[in-house]
């Protein structure tokens, strides 16, 4: 029957679409695209998209419940310099715990004026964009932290078997722990109700209030994670540049890889080739010698595109 | 007289149902003709391939003599077909004025002629009767004026067919005179109306003929005049019912076990002092007329609504359920009676629907199990009777009727002590009513509670042990077993509104009485 094959194709664009693109993409540089088909290129990939790609796992979250989060640039950067700090000076759990609470903390502040005083997401996380930026600047009197720290610099070049660099590892389990969250657990079904119709969902005895309070301190969490990772790698912190502006790159990757933007099922596999494939464009530019402007040109089309057959895909 | 449209053999199939199996359906010029059938029979597919939302696999439609095919709803109001919908499809921030044009603006040549319209549309609005300022914002108005609107706004477009999807529902007793004023106006100027509609009084009334239509075929046309409520039940259920006994209990309901009680509930603004106590197993009915404060007392019991003073127990425990989740650990449940705003997951499916508020019953550890999941869901499915392809439907693509039913089982599904049913028969066909008024009897035989608020004084009259009415927040008579019947509810209303005048009367001082004395 024609009309079931149509039905089911849209289906599929809806779950797959970002995987296809993400696909396709891949099979046109490695034709067109020169010393493109390489084991570093392929690793280079993945670990230049770990810090959106983190960002994005938690924004997914904070998406499917019908808002956003345009802190979490300004809360990687709180984080990474409170870890910075502690670093330099020696104490890395500490460090990496302190970085982590503050990060929840401002989750916590966020989600509980949406939740509770039934601010827009919006709103109330811009207010955070300014506050924890200034006092990560503050902190450190604006100036940029080294953490030359052996043990903690290591950690970012670790490679597994001498091949596969810890930061792929992570991203895997990440993506992995994310989905079963999302899918098999019934915190994704509370999400997907809340997202869907929070009325409804509230009425339906799901504790609306603490499962968006918690998707907010989430995507916090995720933002501190970035922050980590990043400065592991770069091992220094500079409290006005880093995280700047993420969170639009973060916000892309999740409405490139299917999640509602006014709320419902979180699609992490999703996010995750969409994180992936602006990453992609972001090389490929590089590699054809093309200038920054354009990539930005190309982002800008393929998420048109995106919401264009992800709305269809929903009728 | 002429037939203003003729649908012939009209065919209509989606993923895994049919539909509309070769319906016809005409109407005359200047007919009020009701379209009757239970839910998912097909009358709302009918009427959305009649205007256009759906495109037809097989038939023609016959508009005015010519042969139509319309492309969109715009297409079908331009010919002069116009819907007024069940659920209201008016933009709230919009004026009136801005309401009935939108979509056909007049224009000048700057753009839009704003004086022209607020002109216009005032006029239109007054024609029909209806005392509104089109500049007004249209949210400013209470929901029978918003219905109003919308048949303005057919009437503006020049209709010569207005189609009216339960045009009653939201409506109390005098908005429903205002309405059917209306109809006749439009009748008078040779205007047809198509009235879907379950309420047969209302169809009797102001009805010239009605066609019924039965799982997606056409049964038959009526004339009203030539045929009885029980004779068109029939028709439409196709088995035989009696209306209105009062059904007799096999289980009595357990007087000693207090399963909620309310004492002296305020909230701001609709609850203004209400007691009332529920025992196991029992059905207790909660009359009155809209805006007596029914939905509102339920929804301070519930934890949806907060409230100042008063008292509520759980069994025996008191309890101040701050938000629904509390309620629901507590054994309650509530069914709403807007399921579109409060009720239905519309891009989820009917598992996942019905399983959302047992997510406990089905996990371990967090971890849903899918196994448990499709038993429970499928439990339900085939105890409610719900029409769906698959378990993995969206609700979303179901019948009202069947989206009710969904979330029904929903609240079933988590096994309850007291269900709260708001309105639950509202927009469900007559053969889904009766099962869900056998189900509700069927629980509270099981020792479930119920507390069923309803408008249909005969669902009450049929299916409650006692009946409390409501009257402006306030309690305003109880009736128990022996007592109940229709007359004896609406006394109460009435009773109490009698009151109530002549209260504002004494109060009065030396105002003017009715009849032109002063006191």
């Amino acid at each position: 029957m024609k009309k079931r094959k149509t039905e089911q194709n849209h289906d599929l664009l809806y779950r797959y679409g970002a995987a296809i693109a993400l696909a396709l993409f891949t099979v046109f540089n490695c034709i067109f695209t020169r010393n493109f088909v390489s084991v570093t290129t392929f690793w280079n990939l993945l670990v230049q998209s770990t810090t959106i790609l983190m960002l994005a796992m938690g924004m997914t979250l904070v998406i499917a419940t019908g808002g956003i989060d345009i802190s979490v640039g300004s809360t990687m950067a709180l984080s990474a310099i409170v870890l910075a700090l502690c670093v330099s000076k020696g104490h890395i759990a500490a460090g990496v715990i302190l970085a982590v609470l503050l990060a929840a903390a401002g989750g916590l502040f966020a989600g509980t004026l949406v939740a509770r005083f039934r601010i827009l997401p919006m709103v109330a996380t811009l207010s955070l964009q300014y506050m924890l930026r200034g006092i990560a600047k503050v902190v450190v009197d604006g100036y940029r932290i080294s953490c030359m720290n052996d043990a903690f610099t290591g950690f970012a070049r670790i490679r597994i078997g001498g091949v596969v660099p810890i930061q792929v590892l992570i991203i895997v389990l990440t993506v992995a722990v994310m989905y079963i969250v999302v899918n098999r657990m019934s915190f994704g079904a509370k999400l997907e109700a809340y997202g869907n119709n929070p009325a409804a969902a509230r009425i339906s005895g799901i504790n609306t209030m603490a499962l968006c309070t918690f998707c907010f301190v989430l995507c916090s969490i995720f933002a501190s994670f970035a922050g980590i990772l990043e400065t592991a790698r770069v091992t220094s912190c500079d409290p006005a540049t880093m995280g700047y502006q993420l969170e639009t790159d973060a916000i892309a990757a999740v409405v490139v890889g299917g999640t509602p933007v006014t709320g419902g099922k979180p699609n992490i596999l999703g996010t995750f080739c969409g994180a992936v494939l602006l990453q992609m464009v972001t090389i490929m530019v590089n590699m054809h010698n093309i200038t920054y402007s354009y990539s930005l040109m190309i982002k800008t089309v393929i998420i048109v595109a995106a919401v264009y057959l992800h709305r269809r895909g929903h009728r | 007289m002429a037939n203003i449209l003729e649908m012939k053999n009209i065919s209509k199939s989606f993923p895994g149902v049919r539909a509309l199996n070769h319906v016809d359906f005409s109407v005359k010029e200047g007919e009020v003709h009701a379209l009757m059938g239970e839910n998912g029979a097909g009358k709302s597919t009918l009427i959305k391939v009649l205007t256009g939302i759906y495109q037809p696999d097989g038939g023609e439609i016959v508009f005015q003599g010519k042969k139509q095919s319309f492309r969109n709803s715009h297409e079908a109001q331009t010919a002069g077909i116009s819907t007024v919908y069940q659920e209201l499809n008016m933009i709230p921030y919009l004026t009136v004025s801005e309401n009935i044009y939108v979509g056909f603006y007049p224009k000048n040549k700057f753009g839009i002629d704003w004086k022209r319209m607020n002109r216009e549309s005032q006029e239109l609005v007054d024609g029909l009767g209806l005392e509104l300022d089109v500049r007004r914002q249209l949210n400013s108005y209470g929901t029978a004026q918003q219905q109003m609107t919308s048949i303005a706004r057919a009437v503006s477009l020049n209709a010569r067919l207005v189609v009216m999807d339960e045009p009653t529902s939201s409506l109390d007793t005098n908005e429903v005179k205002m309405l059917f004023g209306i109809i006749r106006k439009l009748k008078e100027q040779g205007i047809s109306v198509v009235f879907i509609s379950h309420r047969l009084d209302e169809i009797f009334e102001i009805c010239d003929r009605t066609s019924v239509l039965k799982d997606g075929e056409y049964v038959g046309t009526y004339e009203m005049s030539q045929i009885t409520q029980l004779e068109l039940i029939s028709k439409m259920v196709g088995k035989d019912l009696a209306v209105g006994e009062r059904r007799v209990r096999s289980t009595p309901v357990d007087e000693e076990h207090t399963v909620l009680k309310a004492e002296g509930l305020y909230s701001f603004p609709k609850v203004n002092g209400v007691s009332l106590e529920i025992k196991k197993g029992e059905v207790l009915g909660l009359a009155g007329l809209l805006g007596s404060g029914r939905t509102e007392t339920a929804k301070a019991i519930f934890g949806c609504e907060e409230y100042q003073s008063g008292k509520i127990f759980v069994d025996g425990k008191e309890v101040h359920f701050k938000e629904p989740h509390q309620a629901v650990k507590a054994g309650l449940a509530f069914c709403t009676e807007n399921r579109r705003e409060e009720g239905v997951l519309p891009d989820v499916s009917v598992k996942d629907n019905i399983t959302v508020s047992s997510l406990k019953h089905i996990c371990r550890k967090g971890f849903i199990s899918e196994k448990k999941r499709k038993v429970l869901s499928d439990k339900y499915i085939g105890k409610l009777r719900i029409k769906t392809p698959t378990d993995a439907q969206l609700l979303k693509n179901l019948s009202g009727g069947n989206q009710q039913k969904v979330i029904l089982a929903r609240w079933l599904a988590t096994d309850p002590k007291l269900i709260i049913l708001d309105e639950p028969t509202r927009g469900i066909d007559v053969g889904a009513k009766r099962e869900v008024e056998k189900l509700i009897v069927e629980f509270a035989e099981q020792g479930i509670s119920v507390l069923f608020i309803s408008s249909e004084l005969s669902e009450l009259v049929r299916n409650c042990d006692r009946i409390v009415v409501l009257r402006e927040g306030q309690v305003a008579g109880e009736l128990e077993d022996r007592d109940i019947n229709e007359p004896n509810i609406m006394q109460i209303i009435a009773g109490a509104s009698l009151l109530e005048r002549s209260r504002k009367e004494d109060e009065g001082g030396s105002e003017e009485k009715k009849d032109g004395t002063e006191s």
